[in-house]
């Protein structure tokens, strides 16, 4: 059932079992889960069915740390949220990911990736991937042209990406959740404020209002903010009549921990004879699945490092390299945003990518002749205190105030990704693959200094951190607001850790899981 | 990027590699061994090879002659036919990467028997 929140009369009330804050890849999850069930489900989206930009500006915000990209071009706000420009890339997180390792400081989920793997499953057929098989000897059975380098797997490793068409949740699911008799969808619904009883052990309802100024409250038994990183930290943190730090934030971790992955070019490879890449190649749009380069686990323990891998792309860095965040600039992503009337498709990435790229004369080798590659890090970041979201001084139309995001980064950062570097380069040399130059960045030392082109994958993780102690986490196990009986977060805000693997597949899954837990919750 | 450019075709390859070998066939030391041309050419141009080289040397200063790189580049690479030479010298490098011997040139991952190739090349034609 769809509701158009503008059409309500004003100071409307609505009760219902569970109310789900947002309908984004981790909202209409959940809210998918629960079709067919006796429930009632109030998802509330603050946007409408099309990009409009006076919603995304109620996105925008202040960035006061290291660089970042427009906030309100990196998440988008409407129904399906960021799947609606998304590039699919999916992979579930390592093993080792969900381990406490002595030498990440504040790493150690409380949930192994055993206890995930049934929702990863799951997760992996909403967003339309293959087989839950993530085993390179997999994709090498399916395909004789599929084939690993041969570097020794007690040092380097290959992980497999499965890439999603890429789902689009609001086109795809529009109509299920639409048709879902239980399902009640209100669009144009931005929650402003989640409000606590007295004590605040317990969330009486939330407030929502319209952009046209009408105001509403919901009544649920549960409710889960599913907005994002940003959003979750920043309407929790806005929450502060009862509890003047803002919900769940006793122990001032709200809008903590932030984390991004570090993507950059970081160098060049070249082959001594050309090796079948059929596995590591990507073709946007065809590709099933790819693999990157990764150390192992034994690596990672013995050098004490971060996650992170590695992607081969045909030719070189060139003179000026750039990130992600110049490779995709804002404003092709804000000019659709401007054009609600015309309901335009979002682009693909790629093809932003494509649109953006300064043009050349050359045409691109064959691939059977390329001997130089690009490579491209996809790096965990450590958990890191002093990289946060907080509330800035200025307010959005709604009178709730902005985000304000102060992206920090540690110097084990840095040097996983240079020390992971030199020791791929080391074993592509062992391995008699070829030789790898590592870009300037890289060769120096102060693992302080970052490049100018500092980028990351939009990849919003962290704010509500998930830890069994309430001092170090957010979140619980069960991902519930640790002292508020009734409030639980979904999304990636809730990641202890970030592994290098892209969040999505991982989001949905954690959110599935928490959907199981409070099917328990409601029968018990 | 400091670097010339990267030879991105086997014909890019050979182009470079017989200047190269044509450049060593005049002094003393034997070109298809000692210098190793066939690999440092992927790397980049000769004038590349040889600011490798000098990187190389500004690092190590007191191998800076011709005579004490070709000792250590021959050291433990056996026969003295060229044909086996070349072979020796190729399972030096491998060696050289399976025992970490190891060395970061300008951003180049090389081991040290090709680092010293390359300061060899460099004291050869500047």
């Amino acid at each position: 059932m769809h509701i158009d929140a503008r059409e309500l009369s004003d100071n409307s009330l609505i009760e219902g079992d569970i109310c789900i804050i947002g309908a984004g890849a981790a909202g209409i999850a959940i809210a998918l889960d629960w079709q067919q069930h006796a429930a009632k489900v109030i998802l509330l989206e603050g946007g409408g069915f099309n990009l409009e930009a006076r919603m995304q500006d109620l996105y925008r915000g202040e960035i006061t740390g290291k660089p970042y990209y427009p906030l309100e071009a990196a998440r988008l706000h409407y129904f399906g949220g960021t799947t609606g420009h998304w590039a699919g890339f999916c992979a579930p997180l390592d093993p080792l990911d969900f381990q406490k390792r002595s030498w990440v400081p504040h790493s150690g989920w409380p949930i192994t990736r055993k206890q995930l793997d049934p929702y990863y499953e799951r997760a992996q057929q909403l967003v339309e991937l293959g087989p839950y098989q993530y085993d390179p000897s997999y994709w090498e059975q399916q395909d004789p042209d599929i084939t690993r380098l041969p570097y020794s797997p007690h040092n380097v490793q290959t992980k497999m990406w499965q890439f999603s068409p890429p789902t689009r949740f609001g086109n795809k699911y529009r109509d299920a959740i639409v048709n879902a008799s239980n399902v009640h969808l209100y669009t144009y619904a931005n929650v402003s404020e989640i409000r606590s009883n007295e004590s605040v052990n317990s969330i009486e309802g939330v407030s929502f209002r319209t952009i046209e100024g009408k105001q509403h409250q919901v009544k649920a038994r549960y409710y889960i903010l599913a907005c994002g990183s940003i959003q979750n930290a920043r309407l929790l943190l806005a929450s502060n009549k009862r509890a003047p730090a803002g919900l769940g934030n006793d122990h001032d971790l709200v809008g903590r921990y932030f984390m991004e992955h570090v993507e950059m070019p970081v160098a060049e490879l070249v082959m001594q004879r050309p090796w079948p890449l059929k596995m590591y190649l990507l073709n946007y749009g065809q590709t099933r699945s790819r693999g990157e380069l990764i150390l192992s686990r034994t690596m990672q323990r013995e050098h004490q490092l971060l996650n992170g891998s590695v992607s081969l792309s045909p030719g070189g860095v060139g003179e000026s390299p750039r990130g992600t965040f110049q490779e995709f600039p804002a404003e092709v992503i804000l000019r659709y945003s401007d054009e609600p009337a015309a309901n335009p498709p979002l682009p693909d990435k790629s093809e932003i990518k494509q649109a953006d790229k300064p043009v050349t004369t050359k045409p691109a080798p064959a691939l059977s002749t390329v001997q130089t590659f690009r490579l491209s890090c996809r790096h965990e970041q450590s958990p890191n205190r002093e990289s946060r979201v907080s509330l800035g001084t200025d307010k959005d139309a709604l009178g709730v105030p902005r985000a304000r995001l102060n992206w920090q980064l540690s110097e084990i950062d840095k040097y996983s990704i240079r020390k992971s570097c030199e020791i791929l380069a080391r074993e592509t040399g062992r391995s008699g693959i070829g030789r790898i130059k590592l870009l300037d960045w890289l060769i120096d030392t102060s693992d302080k200094e970052w490049p100018e082109f500092l980028s990351g994958g939009w990849h919003h993780m962290g704010t509500t951190r998930m830890h069994d102690h309430p001092k170090q986490g957010v979140v619980d196990s069960d991902s519930k607001i640790h002292g508020i009986a009734n409030l639980f977060v979904a999304g990636a805000s809730v990641f202890t850790t970030a592994g290098c693997a892209n969040p999505t597949l991982t989001l949905i899954a954690t959110s599935l899981r928490l959907s199981e837990h409070l099917k328990q919750q409601l029968k018990s | 990027m400091n670097r010339r450019r990267f030879l991105i075709s086997t014909t890019g390859l050979l182009a470079v590699s017989q200047p190269l070998l044509a450049s060593f066939s005049t002094t003393t030391l034997d070109p298809a061994t000692l210098a190793g041309p066939e690999l440092l050419s992927f790397l980049g141009d000769r004038e590349y090879i040889v600011a490798l080289g000098q990187c190389y040397l500004q690092q190590f200063p007191h191998e800076a002659s011709i005579t004490t790189l070709s000792s250590k580049i021959r050291q433990q690479a056996g026969s003295s036919n060229t044909h086996n030479e070349s072979k020796q010298i190729a399972r030096k490098v491998a060696r050289d990467f399976a025992n970490d011997e190891t060395i970061l040139l300008n951003g180049w991952m090389l081991s040290r028997t090709e680092a010293r190739q390359a300061a060899l090349f460099s004291l050869l034609h500047s």
